[in-house]
């Protein structure tokens, strides 16, 4: 039977590269595909899922199994480096096209691999929660998570009171803790 | 200051998707530090919200990482090594010269691999993270400018973390050449470059964006901040 990620965690507590390998393989997949999806761009996804893995060897101990099962910790530490990335990107974007007005070439590269049947099985869910809010508010969370667009953003891009942004992204995050709960 | 529940479960519950502005964003913070610890209930709220922020990742596909990216991931495992002085190991035989073409002019690296094969390995890992770095198309070469023979550039990507200074034609330090990062009142001392043979490369982990310039100077190890004249500069746009 395969061992659970708390256990692989603390093997890698004692520095065990073995156990890091193990996590590598059971979630390198599904940061690097949150990560292109957030930053289009294979490099900067690179980058980020490299920092947040080496940053998980050098603190081990900064995941707390109380607060939560260890994926969604992998997982959020990888998306907030690249909602950082994408930011930094965009700054730098904007700073490029005033000298050149050129747009940058995007790169998309999408390629589904085989995961574990309990992360598939979490996928699932997760996909249905999402499909399960309102429009409105699915579109703002997405928009929020997958482009690392603020609140203020949205409500300037979606011509939205910045109050309706927060109440919608509220309402979702409540529904879909409650699914995923 | 009294803390309304509902208002900081709000503030978490975009907090953890990294939504919100920064003057939401400071007072989250301060809730989590003055207000969550000591209850129970938005302490239970973030909880919940950290699990779907992360858990929200899947809903992106999953993509195989390309291969190069693990090994790359255990090279930056490798506990740091206490390096040799560059000629001690590079009288050998064999050398590695790698050219770079980058703004107009051509940087030459040569790296003697005798001796000691960790020190080899590793060098070579880092020419070839940097010329995998400057074949980027959205690489940036900063040149460091001074009043001497001396090119010295920092290669980085935007939005990486990872960057690499190169040099050439550098002169005998009297001391020893330290890399210095400076911005914001901070400075940071990136390490000290060893040179052979007028030559040298160190990664730098950091991105040259974070910082307003970036100095090399000539003087004793140890100092907390550049006190020499820097041998070349450059202020980061």
């Amino acid at each position: 039977m395969a061992e659970t990620d708390l256990e692989l965690m603390r093997r890698i507590s004692a520095r065990d590269g073995g156990a890091f390998e193990t996590l590598y393989q059971r979630y390198a997949p599904a940061c690097y595909g949150v990560a292109l999806r957030v930053l289009h761009q294979a490099f900067l996804a690179q980058e980020v899922v490299h920092d947040a893995f080496l940053a998980m060897w050098n603190a081990p101990d900064a995941y707390d199994p109380t607060r939560g099962p260890f994926r969604s910790y992998l997982l959020s530490l990888v998306h907030h480096r690249a909602v950082d990335a994408v930011r930094r990107e965009e700054r730098l974007r904007a700073r490029e096209r005033r000298a050149n007005p050129e747009p940058p070439a995007v790169e998309d590269v999408m390629e589904a691999v085989a995961e574990e049947a309990d992360l598939a099985d979490r996928r699932r869910q997760v996909k249905e929660a999402l499909a399960s809010l309102p429009e409105e508010q699915r579109r703002l969370v997405e928009l929020m998570y997958f482009r690392g667009w603020t609140q203020s953003r949205i409500a300037d891009e979606e011509g939205i009171p910045i109050g309706t942004v927060k109440s919608r992204v509220f309402a979702a995050m409540r529904r879909l803790r409650e699914a995923l709960s | 200051m009294s803390w309304d529940h509902d208002r900081v479960e709000e503030l978490m519950a975009a907090h953890v998707l990294d939504g919100l502005d920064p003057e939401d964003q400071a007072l989250a913070e301060r809730a989590l530090l003055e207000h969550i610890p000591g209850c129970a209930r938005c302490r239970r709220a973030l909880d919940g919200f950290r699990m779907v922020a992360g858990d929200l990742a899947l809903a992106a596909p999953s993509v195989a990482p390309p291969d190069p990216l693990l090994p790359r991931v255990r090279r930056s495992l490798s506990p740091p090594r206490r390096r040799r002085a560059w000629p001690a190991w590079a009288l050998g035989v064999g050398a590695a010269v790698v050219l770079i073409g980058m703004s107009g002019w051509t940087l030459s690296m040569v790296a003697g691999l005798a001796g000691r094969l960790d020190d080899a390995q590793r060098t070579q890992g880092w020419l070839v993270d940097a010329l995998s770095t400057a074949t980027y198309p959205s690489s940036r070469v900063l040149p460091l400018e001074g009043a001497n023979e001396a090119r010295v550039s920092v290669l980085s990507i935007p939005g990486g973390e990872q960057s690499y200074l190169m040099a050439t034609n550098l002169p005998e330090p009297a001391h020893a050449y330290q890399v210095w990062f400076q911005g914001g009142g901070e400075v940071w001392h990136a390490g000290t470059l060893e040179v052979f043979h007028g030559w040298a490369m160190m990664p730098v982990e950091t991105n040259p964006d974070r910082w307003e310039t970036v100095l090399l100077t000539d003087e004793p190890r140890g100092r907390p901040a550049p006190r020499a004249s820097p041998l070349v500069s450059a202020t980061v746009a």
